[in-house]
């Protein structure tokens, strides 16, 4: 089981992952390794929220209106990769 | 060197008198935003000039879609944007003595075999509007701790939309180096917010 992914490693595939499509075996290797670990889970949808976070950010978009907000945030090019 | 032409405060509060005074306000925002995302506070300070100055042109114009603020920043967005993308201009970075303390950081995460040093606090979600403010006060706060390189670099991808093949060729990086950043952007951002707002509000 050495290629298995370490939790440094998967978090270094799940940032790749938001700017990137995965090839067949990091995707694989990743899945796997989420499959049995709760933090990497954790991790891979705080990854995801710090984009939206920061969009929000830097978009300026309306904090008392969630709808306005929600519809006015692009989400940056990135192929699915995960 | 010429001096840019300030955008008098007047002239703004007439052909769009619902942000008035608040063009000092509406410009530190904007400046703000662009320090972050741009080399230097020169280039910053011109390109939100030359935002203020279209949004003083189109100011009449604009009717109420967007908010004038939100309005400003897509302009400014743009402006940036076609800054890093003219062919005129090399933006090479260097990765400063910081960016390499934040490595070593990173990797403190980590036990030597690569697992989790730490629990985990699921985040919680932000319901209210108040809530919204805080979790987005403590990013901008995490956002203004990163070191300088790294958070051009994530303000680039996540701002701006730039690819970690754009990025590359615009900064003079690979896209090995690349994507190193962006991780450690992103794991240092990740444990600054579990600080600053997963921890505090953790159940246990």
């Amino acid at each position: 089981m050495t290629l298995m992914p370490s939790c440094l490693e998967a978090s270094r595939l799940l940032s790749r992952a938001l700017d990137e499509p995965l090839g067949l075996l990091d995707q694989a290797l990743l899945r796997v390794h989420l499959s049995m670990c709760r933090r990497c889970t954790e991790v891979e949808r705080q990854l995801g929220s710090l984009g939206n976070l920061t969009r929000d950010v830097f978009e300026d978009d309306d904090l008392d209106d969630p709808v306005a907000a929600a519809a006015s945030r692009p989400k940056p090019s990135s192929p699915d990769g995960a | 060197m010429q001096q840019p032409m300030p955008v008098p405060a007047h002239r703004l509060a007439e052909s769009a008198p619902e942000i008035g005074g608040d063009i000092d306000v509406l410009r530190d925002r904007l400046l703000r935003h662009a320090r972050q995302a741009l080399p230097d506070a020169a280039t910053a300070e011109d390109l939100v000039q030359d935002t203020l100055v279209d949004v003083l042109e189109g100011a009449a114009r604009h009717r109420g879609e967007a908010s004038l603020r939100t309005w400003a920043t897509a302009i400014l967005k743009h402006k940036v944007a076609d800054w890093y993308r003219s062919p005129a201009r090399r933006h090479r970075v260097s990765l400063e003595a910081e960016d390499e303390r934040l490595a070593q950081a990173v990797e403190g995460d980590f036990d030597e075999a690569g697992a989790w040093r730490g629990a985990i606090p699921t985040w919680q979600q932000p319901e209210q509007a108040e809530e919204r403010r805080q979790m987005r006060g403590a990013i901008e706060a995490c956002l203004d701790r990163l070191p300088l390189q790294t958070g051009r670099v994530f303000v680039l991808r996540e701002w701006l939309g730039f690819g970690t093949d754009e990025i590359g060729s615009r900064l003079g990086l690979s896209a090995d180096n690349v994507r190193q950043i962006l991780h450690r952007a992103r794991m240092a951002l990740r444990g600054c917010m579990q600080q600053r707002w997963a921890g505090p509000r953790a159940p246990s």
